[in-house]
C-alpha cells in the first residue's frame, strides 16, 4: 500500500469506527438525561461506564488520526495571529467542570505584555488541552494546576543562532503524582505509560504527550519536563512568537 | 425557548439507522419534524417532494457520496436554496473546507454532543 492509499484507508476506518461510536455516546447519554424514565444509582453508574468507555474511544481514534498526519507529512499549519492571554482562558475554561468536580485550584499567570501570538491556533489549543488535561489527570483533588506564560528574548538552553528573537513559553505546572527521572524523556513515545498497573486509574490513550510534541516542533519549538515524583511535574514549550519563514 | 422555527421542517439523510432515530429523537423533542431518507437517491427525491427548511446530509452514503449529493441540488433551481449541512464524522480541517466549498452551509460533527445537537441544527435555520 503506497502511502496515498493508506492515508486513505485509516481515514476510512476512522470514520467507519465513528458512525456506531455516534450511537453508543448519543443513546447511552439520552438515557443518562433520564427524559424516558427514572434510573436507579447502579443503571446510572453502568450507563456512565459505556459513554466514558465510548468517549475513551473517540479520543483514541482523534489521536490516531492525528499522528497519521503526522508520520505523513500531511499537517499543515494554518497560521493566524491571535491573543496569547484569551487562548490560555479559553483553555482553562474548556477544563472547568472537570477541575471544581477534582476540587482543584486552577490558577492563570500571565507574563507582563504577552499579547498577540501568530501560531496555528486549532493544534496550539490543542496543545494547551492536552499539557492542562494531564496535568489534572495526575493530579489528587485539593492540588493545584497553574499555567503562566511568558514572552522570552530567546530559547532557555540553547544558543541564539538566529537574530534575537521573541519566543513564547507557556509552562503548566501540577502538585500531582510526579514522573522518575527514568521515564522524563519516555513519555513522550507513543503508548508509553508509566506504570502499566496504574494505567487502568488513569485512562488515557498514551498518545497524548507524543502528539503535543509533534504540534510543538511543527511550530519549530520545543517541549520538555521537570519533575519530582509525588511532588509534581511542570511541563513547558517554547515556540517563536513570529513565524518568520514566510 | 431558544430554538426558532418549531415546526420547521428537517430532512436527515443518512444510512445508520441508529444515528436517524437519535437525531430524530432529539430534533423532534425541540419541535422539529423529522423526514428521513437513507441514500443519496431518496434523498433528493425528499428533498424535490417536501422542500424541507434544511437537509442534514451524510457524506458516506451506500449510492453516492454526500459532494455528489449536493452537486445535484445545487443544481436544481427548486431546492438549491436549502441549506445544506454536512453530518459527518469526516471532521478533519482539510475536509471541512471540502465541504464548504462544495456548497455546504456548514458542518455538524459526529459524533455529537446531544446536548448541543439542537442548537447546532437551529444555527442553520433561518
Amino acid at each position: 500500500m503506497n502511502v496515498n492509499s493508506e492515508t486513505k484507508f485509516i481515514s476510512t476506518i476512522s470514520h467507519k469506527l465513528k458512525t456506531p461510536l455516534n450511537a453508543i455516546l448519543g443513546f447511552s447519554e439520552l438515557l443518562l438525561e433520564q427524559v424516558y424514565g427514572t434510573l436507579n444509582e447502579k443503571q446510572i453508574h453502568y450507563l456512565k461506564n459505556i459513554h466514558s468507555s465510548g468517549e475513551n474511544l473517540l479520543t483514541l481514534l482523534n489521536d490516531l488520526m492525528d499522528l497519521m498526519n503526522f508520520r505523513w507529512g500531511e499537517t499543515q499549519l494554518n497560521y493566524s495571529d491571535f491573543p496569547l492571554p484569551l487562548a490560555i482562558n479559553e483553555a482553562c475554561e474548556s477544563v472547568k467542570n472537570w477541575v471544581a468536580k477534582k476540587n482543584i485550584s486552577l490558577e492563570i499567570k500571565n507574563g507582563e505584555g504577552v499579547s498577540v501570538i501568530r501560531a496555528d491556533e486549532a493544534k496550539f489549543m490543542k496543545i494547551l488541552h492536552h499539557l492542562l488535561s494531564n496535568a489534572i489527570k495526575f493530579t489528587q483533588p485539593g492540588g493545584e494546576v497553574k499555567i503562566s506564560t511568558q514572552f522570552l528574548k530567546a530559547p532557555p538552553d540553547e544558543g541564539s543562532l538566529f537574530f534575537p528573537q521573541i519566543y513564547i513559553e507557556v509552562t503548566v505546572a501540577d502538585t500531582g503524582i510526579g514522573i522518575q527521572p527514568q521515564d522524563q524523556e519516555k513519555i513522550f513515545s507513543e503508548f508509553y505509560q508509566v506504570d502499566p498497573n496504574r494505567s487502568q486509574d488513569f485512562e488515557g490513550t498514551g498518545l497524548g504527550l507524543c502528539i503535543t510534541r509533534e504540534l510543538v516542533k511543527l511550530h519549530r519549538g520545543r517541549i520538555w519536563v521537570e519533575s519530582e515524583a509525588s511532588k509534581g511535574s511542570k511541563f513547558s514549550f517554547v515556540i517563536p512568537r513570529i513565524d518568520n519563514q514566510g | 425557548m431558544g430554538f426558532p422555527m418549531a415546526g420547521a421542517r428537517i430532512l436527515l439523510v443518512d444510512d445508520t439507522r441508529l444515528n436517524r432515530e437519535l437525531a430524530k429523537d432529539l430534533l423532534e423533542r425541540k419541535g422539529y419534524q423529522v423526514l428521513e431518507a437513507v441514500c443519496g437517491k431518496e434523498g433528493i427525491e425528499k428533498a424535490r417532494q417536501n422542500k424541507p427548511d434544511i437537509i442534514l446530509l451524510d457524506i458516506e452514503l451506500p449510492d453516492m457520496n454526500g459532494l455528489e449529493v449536493i452537486k445535484v441540488i445545487k443544481k436544481d433551481p427548486e431546492i438549491n436554496s436549502i441549506p445544506v449541512v454536512a453530518f459527518t464524522g469526516y471532521n478533519q480541517h482539510e475536509e471541512q473546507e471540502k465541504f464548504l466549498v462544495a456548497g455546504f452551509a456548514g458542518f455538524i460533527p459526529k459524533p455529537f454532543d446531544i446536548k448541543k445537537f439542537p442548537q447546532m441544527v437551529a444555527k442553520f435555520l433561518k
